[in-house]
């Protein structure tokens, strides 16, 4: 989620709010994620819900609303612009889509800093890193319509981008320019790249990676601004407009529509218009506890911009996150204020319960602890190498890991000892033992298992066959061994243990190699077992 | 504490020496007492403590032969040694050193200081040497005679010159000596004039318990409130304490633990979530995919349609096309919520009220370091029936938070894909004076609920991650050490207080 950073006294200007403690309160309790305050900023975390409030304009706008007593409607008076973007065909294969505005407003300086920070934090976060829409401003003075959004193969384009000294071609652009850099996968494998050219065949930007330094550089006292989102998604691209237009236009800015026409039909964006969300107003009750009134609903959609309609209410323009009338209701009840919402028991009767493995492991570990064994825990992830060391069998390997962590255990026994090897400073006799998970490649079924070895001198095979006779005494597993090569056992010193003719897990000596391939000194016993076997016997429902 | 219960607390090492220990009275005398040196150490260590004795040591040093010195203390030092052998005809190194039981280095560095006329010599063969003309004039007798000392010695109490000429020599080593004395105090004296010699039991033995009079036999007290060492005990580890601990707080509210895999496909982990196939959190650098093939369930149309147009519902889905390729990757599971979504799909209109829980490993792509964990326990419940609402989530979230140690909580708006409304729950922080993130909340959007329930239901659902809250109970402040397993550390560690 996009962190943005905005002026301290803009926000106080445009929202009215001076007090810092009303502030944090609100901002936090309107939705937002207060990162942190200070005399001169304020730096927000803003979630994927509200990709308007990521321009300080729509974002001041909404808080005003929020705290406000009589909170205003917005209304955008969109003026008919005579402006033409062309959409040709070509542009089907790689972003079909464009939205465009025209916006008359004096850039100051400021206003420069906040359509940079808007841009690049929409690019980042609701464009998908200009995946799905990519945002173009350029200065109307530069440009004369019609403008045509096209794709032409890459050898064809030549043209001076934002912030180089010479002219390129397409490809050189994609490898020379830090943007080309950063964005060349996303036309990685297209035949043609887009393009949008105005009729005296200035080329303004090849999207969604760089405007030409001619036609594409906005700066202070630039007048107009033609405005395009074009993309792969054409709700995204409409929307993406609306969040820019709704935000110039909070600014001062006069708003113009553009036709895109596309082969197939004309289109005037931006639409501004409000969106109908049908919604129930008596699910309010239910979700709050409360019954609220008209009046008092109109009250609190007002503070979130919605105008309520008795079944349905209509969202603003710039509102990305309304899929169906629950989002309706989170804002009521933001609006409401979850601090004021009453908790109430709903006094359901449930029965608790604890899967058989939990139990078991519970009971285990008590008797480990009557065994003076000491608990430990290790992660999941291990390497594949230590896997492939201690038996053959398969394992599931995580794809691109970096580093150590790479593969799912298989076996708790190379985490023990590798705890044995972490711990080769302190005295000996060590008895450690380790419930946990594990996966087995075949099928992806996890076990719950548990292992514990002792290590030092006196530890045989004998010492943990002991500890497995008394626990199948105690709990009547009716175990039974059978004698078997294990690959890190010692050849006459490991058994397979058996619970109704399954082997559940083994006992044995580990052999001289893998000892010192720990770095440890000291005989080392192993048995593992598997703990899920045993929960069924225990907790047969 | 009046002198006959100080006497009680005696040991019998402190009884015995306190009997011979006066004003200034040295080691030696002290000796007396019959103790080993170790023990009186021992003793006049516990009287210190009781401000019965006090005791000084003052540290020495003392010069004693070395092997070389006791060599030299018999047959002179080495140049005395050449000087004797020499004549006034020329004699061979090799004779020379046959003659004294000079080793060769040794000859050799006394051949320099004695060139300057005591000696004269030539090269040959080898070297040879002749007594010089000033050779009458060789004078060690002073040093030589010094070495007949009765060793050790106090270098201060020597002349310094021959003591540094000697050192050159290599005669002397260096001693280091410990003078312990000691003086009874005002206290001391007191106790001193009561009978010390009365006898108490120590430490009990079966041997001592076999006497029939043990039964009136009189004990010495103990010092009960001294600082003793630290000892360790055999215990669950840290973690395993902390779960139990959670668990607890759900078998109190009535919830049942949920089961479910580790490896899953994107479709339990996110799709079924509601959780759009564009989402950033899925890409390879958050999330670990696996080699593995799962297939998708026979119902996965109704998730299909559910992202493309929001299916039966008045949902507008995400209005994206629904990639099956991208639904049947493996991953680690990234939360525990995935565990919640095989709960609902399992469950059946008839077997609510319903509520499940689980504390479960999740994975994350992330580098280790002191913040981080690739793998972290995450706790989570949901509460199903019909008609639930914000209110009752409050009531569960205060009630849940309030069992986990956290007084002073407050509900605020977040956004989670799955849920709507979605909340963030905060705990008072006393010690930092501000509001923490405890873990996250709400109602499970309807788009999932149709998906994996299909029948009316509303659903609270909430959850954290443990690794924070476990490191503040034990005030861990790198989260590695949570599994470190570390002995020393796993031992020593401080038990979870609320």
């Amino acid at each position: 989620m996009p962190t943005v950073t905005f002026n301290r006294k803009d926000v106080e200007l445009l929202t009215g709010i001076t007090n810092e403690e009303v502030l944090k309160d609100r901002i936090s309790m309107f939705g937002t994620d207060l990162e942190h305050i200070t005399d001169s900023e304020i730096c927000i975390e803003f979630f994927p819900n509200r990709p308007d409030c990521l321009s300080l304009y729509n974002f001041s706008r909404s808080l005003r609303n929020f705290v406000a007593e009589k909170p205003v409607k917005t209304k955008f008076n969109v003026e008919e612009g005579n402006h033409k973007v062309i959409v040709d065909t070509s542009v089907e294969q790689v972003r079909p889509f464009t939205a465009c505005a025209v916006a008359h407003i004096t850039v100051t300086q400021k206003l420069l800093d906040e359509l940079i920070q808007m841009q690049e934090k929409l690019h980042i976060s609701y464009g998908r890193r200009r995946k799905k829409v990519a945002i173009g401003i350029y200065p109307m003075n530069k440009i004369v319509f019609p403008v045509e959004y096209k794709a032409l193969p890459p050898q064809e384009i030549i043209f001076r981008p934002l912030g180089m000294e010479d002219e390129h071609s397409a490809q050189r652009i994609l490898e020379l320019h830090e943007k080309g850099k950063e964005f060349a996968h996303i036309l990685e494998n297209k035949k043609v790249y887009p393009l949008f050219i105005d009729s005296k065949e200035t080329i303004l930007s090849m999207p969604p990676i760089i405007n030409s330094e001619y036609a594409g550089k906005v700066v202070e006292g630039t007048k107009s601004l033609f405005i395009e989102c074009s993309g792969t998604d054409k709700m995204a691209v409409n929307k993406c407009l609306n969040m820019i237009v709704s935000s110039v236009y909070e600014a001062g800015a006069k708003i113009e529509t553009v036709t895109v026409s596309y082969p197939s039909k004309d289109e005037i964006t931006p639409n501004l218009s409000r969106k109908r969300v049908d919604f129930d107003p008596k699910q309010i009750q239910g979700m709050l506890g409360v019954h609220l009134d008209t009046e008092k609903i109109n009250q609190l959609c007002a503070k979130m911009d919605l105008e309520f309609c008795q079944d349905h209410v209509l969202v603003p323009a710039y509102r990305t996150d309304f899929l169906e009338g629950r989002d309706v209701l989170e804002d009521i009840c933001i609006a409401y204020g979850y601090e004021h919402i009453t908790p109430v028991n709903p006094k359901l009767s449930t029965v608790s319960k604890l899967l058989p493995v939990t139990k078991m492991g519970d009971r285990l570990r008590e008797f480990m602890l009557g065994f003076s064994f000491f608990e430990t825990t290790s992660y999941h992830l291990v390497a594949n190498k230590m896997l492939e060391f201690w038996n053959d069998d398969s394992f599931v390997k995580i794809i691109d890991s970096l580093g150590d962590y790479n593969s799912v255990r298989n076996t708790l026994a190379v985490c023990l000892m590798n705890t044995l090897k972490h711990n080769r400073q302190y005295p000996y006799p060590q008895k450690l033992y380790e419930i946990g998970t594990i996966t087995h490649k075949q099928g992806l079924r996890d076990r719950k298992k548990i292992c514990f070895v002792i290590a030092g001198d006196g530890s045989t095979y004998s010492s943990l066959k002991q500890v497995v006779d008394t626990l199948n005494h105690e709990f009547k597993f009716n175990l039974s061994y059978q004698e078997a090569d294990i690959k890190q056992g010692i050849k006459g010193r490991c058994v397979q243990v058996l619970l109704k003719n399954i082997v559940i897990g083994d006992i044995y000596e580990v052999h001289p190699r893998a000892i010192k391939e720990y770095g440890l000194e000291v005989p080392v016993t192993i048995c593992e077992l598997d703990l899920q076997s045993l929960a069924e016997i225990m907790y047969r429902d | 504490m009046n002198p006959e219960q100080m006497i009680r607390t005696l040991h019998e090492y402190e009884r015995r020496l306190l009997q011979h220990v006066d004003f200034n009275t040295s080691f030696k005398e002290m000796k007396q007492c019959g103790l080993e040196d170790i023990q009186i150490k021992r003793a006049l260590q516990w009287l210190g403590n009781k401000e019965l004795v006090e005791s000084v040591r003052n540290t020495y040093e003392t010069l004693n032969l070395s092997d070389k010195g006791f060599e030299y203390k018999a047959s002179g030092l080495p140049q005395t040694q050449v000087m004797n052998s020499l004549t006034n005809e020329w004699k061979s190194i090799t004779s020379i050193m046959q003659e004294t039981s000079l080793s060769k280095n040794e000859l050799f560095s006394c051949i320099g200081p004695l060139k300057r006329g005591y000696i004269e010599i030539k090269k040959g063969e080898e070297l040879y040497i002749k007594r010089g003309p000033i050779a009458n004039t060789f004078n060690q007798s002073e040093l030589n005679h010094f070495l007949q000392k009765n060793f050790p010695i106090r270098e201060d109490e020597h002349d310094e010159t021959i003591i540094k000429t000697l050192m050159k020599e290599n005669v002397f080593v260096k001693q280091k000596h410990e003078v312990i004395t000691a003086s009874i105090t005002q206290k001391g004296k007191v106790i001193k004039g009561y009978n010390l010699n009365k006898n108490y039991v120590g430490t009990l033995t079966s041997e001592i318990l076999r006497d029939t009079n043990i039964v009136n036999a009189e004990f010495r007290a103990y010092n009960c409130l001294d600082k003793l060492p630290k000892s360790n005990r055999i215990r669950k580890h840290f973690v395993t304490s902390a779960i139990e601990r959670v668990r607890q707080v759900w078998v109190n509210l009535g919830f049942q633990e949920m089961d479910g895999p580790i490896v899953e496909n994107a479709f339990w982990d996110m799709d079924v979530l509601f959780t759009p196939q564009d989402h950033p959190a899925r890409e390879m650098q958050d999330t670990f995919y696996v080699d593995e093939q799962i297939s998708l369930p026979s119902w996965k149309d109704k998730v299909r349609a559910m992202h493309e147009h929001g299916g039966t519902t008045k949902s507008e889905g995400w209005n994206m096309k629904f990639d099956e390729n991208e639904s049947s990757k493996c991953l680690l599971r990234t939360h525990t919520t995935s565990l919640s979504a095989h709960a609902l799909h399992n469950l059946n209109e008839k077997d609510l009220p319903a509520k499940f829980f689980t504390i479960g490993k999740c994975f994350r792509n992330e580098a280790l370091d002191w913040k981080h964990l690739f793998e972290f326990y995450q706790v989570e419940g949901i509460v199903v029936d019909k008609n639930l609402g914000m209110q009752h989530l409050k009531w569960y979230l205060l009630e849940f938070y309030k069992q986990m140690g956290y007084s002073d909580v407050r509900l605020r708006p977040a956004y989670f894909p799955y849920t709507e409304p979605s909340v963030e729950v905060d705990g008072w922080h006393k010690e930092k004076e501000e509001w923490v993130e405890l873990g996250g909340a709400g109602i499970l959007r309807k788009e999932v609920t149709e998906m994996l329930c299909g029948f009316p239901c509303t659903v609270l659902a909430w959850g954290q991650g443990m690794a924070r809250s476990i490191s503040g109970k034990y005030n861990i402040t790198d989260i590695r050490e949570l599994y470190h397993n570390d002995l020393d550390q796993i031992q020593s560690i401080t038990e979870w207080r609320d």
